[in-house]
């Protein structure tokens, strides 16, 4: 019995269930620490609308993370084929996080403001400059060929590989989503320009599947089937990268636009 | 390998029925030889997916001077045309033989390589047939100086085959 998927080299694949226990745990430890912080804080201001929607958020990022992190995609993706892999980061990486942050009322972030240290290394750790290059440098540690070689063969290597996914992506977020700290000077046109950015950056693993004459990840490229050529299914795993990405940043340039236009509306017209 | 390996004295049956005389047939070429079988659910598929890989990604010459052959280790299975489909699917130039497990562990003995087992399925499932893993390069001169284990990369047989080809001239 494993607790989490990694790739298993010259192991042939077979469509019998296996229990992944600490994907089980995790989704758990999440689901409890969401009701928890829930029960603490009183969200009642909230339309019950907002409320809704941000319990359907959470479920749907508990769903996007077990999904992907549990059989079969998790060892498919671990192992075999390096399309699934990327579905796998656009899942644990990208919407995942996203819909943690936007799964938490506002309230549930004022405590932090009540400790400045705290509150002063998030505005560091999150300013719009830091977040970019720390999720970009994730993003890309994360998919070069030689770590991902050298950590995906075992649990705890597949692990790290998992949670730095999860916390560049939080990272990445912050910004747009969570009100703590405050930064007045990220207008909206700024979080979009954001956005846009990361959607239309090229980053070296994207270059590296999409353009390499050979497979660049040995583990993929020595999987048995149901992996057949590596070389295409490494060029799908770019396609499926950049285009995900894409359309993920693009959904949020949408809602930023839309709440943007909502609050101009809102505003009292000057004489 | 410190001391190459000479191809070994192997008269089996191609996909067509033809008879096939290993050392006649690949004399002066570069030839890869490999022991597998079509049902192999880990090692065979994925040297078959490699080399086919790798021969897409060789210049013409080096291609031309080259032959990869696939020699059933598991016969009664691997008819004719299953093993051409097979083979097919992965690089239409790879050529299979097959003939009687004695003689191939004949020829396996001879190459110091361990010979075919088989281990019955269990449950009703199929048989697993126990091959080497290792595909050996035979030089245009007919001997094999390498053993390419599991595990070798494509980018490694880009590398090596070209100047393997020019050694054995």
């Amino acid at each position: 019995m494993n607790w989490w998927c990694f790739a298993q080299p010259g192991t042939a694949w077979n469509w019998q269930w296996q229990p992944l226990i600490g994907v089980w745990l995790a989704m758990l430890l999440l689901t409890w620490v969401y009701q928890r912080v829930l029960s603490r804080i009183d969200d009642s201001y909230e339309s019950s609308r907002l409320r809704k929607s941000r319990r359907a958020a959470f479920s749907l990022a508990i769903f996007l993370l077990w999904a992907s992190l549990d059989w079969p995609l998790g060892p498919l993706g671990a192992s075999y084929l390096a399309s699934v892999h990327m579905v796998q980061f656009l899942a644990v990486g990208i919407a995942a996080p996203a819909l943690l942050l936007l799964a938490l009322p506002t309230a549930a972030y004022e405590p932090l403001r009540r400790h400045p240290r705290l509150t002063k290394a998030l505005s560091d750790l999150t300013h719009p400059v830091s977040a970019f290059f720390i999720f970009n440098i994730v993003m890309t540690a994360t998919h070069w060929p030689g770590v991902v070689d050298l950590l995906m063969p075992t649990q705890l290597g597949s692990f790290v590989l998992d949670a730095a996914w999860m916390l560049g992506g939080l990272i990445f977020w912050w910004p747009l989503i969570v009100p703590v700290p405050e930064r007045p000077g990220f207008h909206s046109l700024g979080k979009i320009a954001y956005l846009a950015l990361n959607a239309f950056l090229i980053r070296p693993p994207f270059a590296m599947m999409i353009f390499s004459a050979s497979p660049i990840y040995a583990i993929y490229e020595l999987a048995p089937p149901p992996a057949r050529d590596a070389l295409n299914d490494q060029q799908l795993a770019g396609a499926v990268m950049k285009i995900g990405i894409a359309w993920i940043m693009f959904a949020g340039v949408l809602v930023i636009f839309r709440n943007w236009m909502l609050l101009e509306s809102d505003r009292p017209e000057s004489a | 390998m410190e001391v190459p390996i000479p191809k070994p004295d192997l008269v089996l049956t191609d996909t067509e029925g033809e008879l096939y005389d290993l050392r006649a047939e690949t004399d002066g070429y570069l030839s890869l030889v490999f022991f597998g079988y079509t049902n192999c659910p880990d090692v065979c598929p994925v040297h078959m997916a490699t080399l086919a890989g790798v021969f897409d990604e060789l210049a013409p010459e080096v291609r031309d001077a080259m032959k990869v052959i696939f020699v059933s280790t598991d016969p009664e299975r691997d008819t004719p045309d299953r093993l051409r489909q097979w083979l097919g699917a992965y690089h239409p130039s790879f050529l299979g033989l097959r003939g009687e497990v004695e003689a191939i562990n004949a020829a396996l003995a001879e190459m110091k390589l361990p010979g075919v087992a088989v281990v019955p399925g269990q449950h009703g499932s199929e048989p697993i047939i126990g091959h080497p893993s290792a595909v050996l390069a035979f030089g245009r001169d007919g001997l094999a100086r390498v053993r390419y284990p599991f595990g070798v990369r494509r980018a490694d047989w880009i590398n090596d085959l070209p100047l393997l080809l020019g050694e054995s001239s």
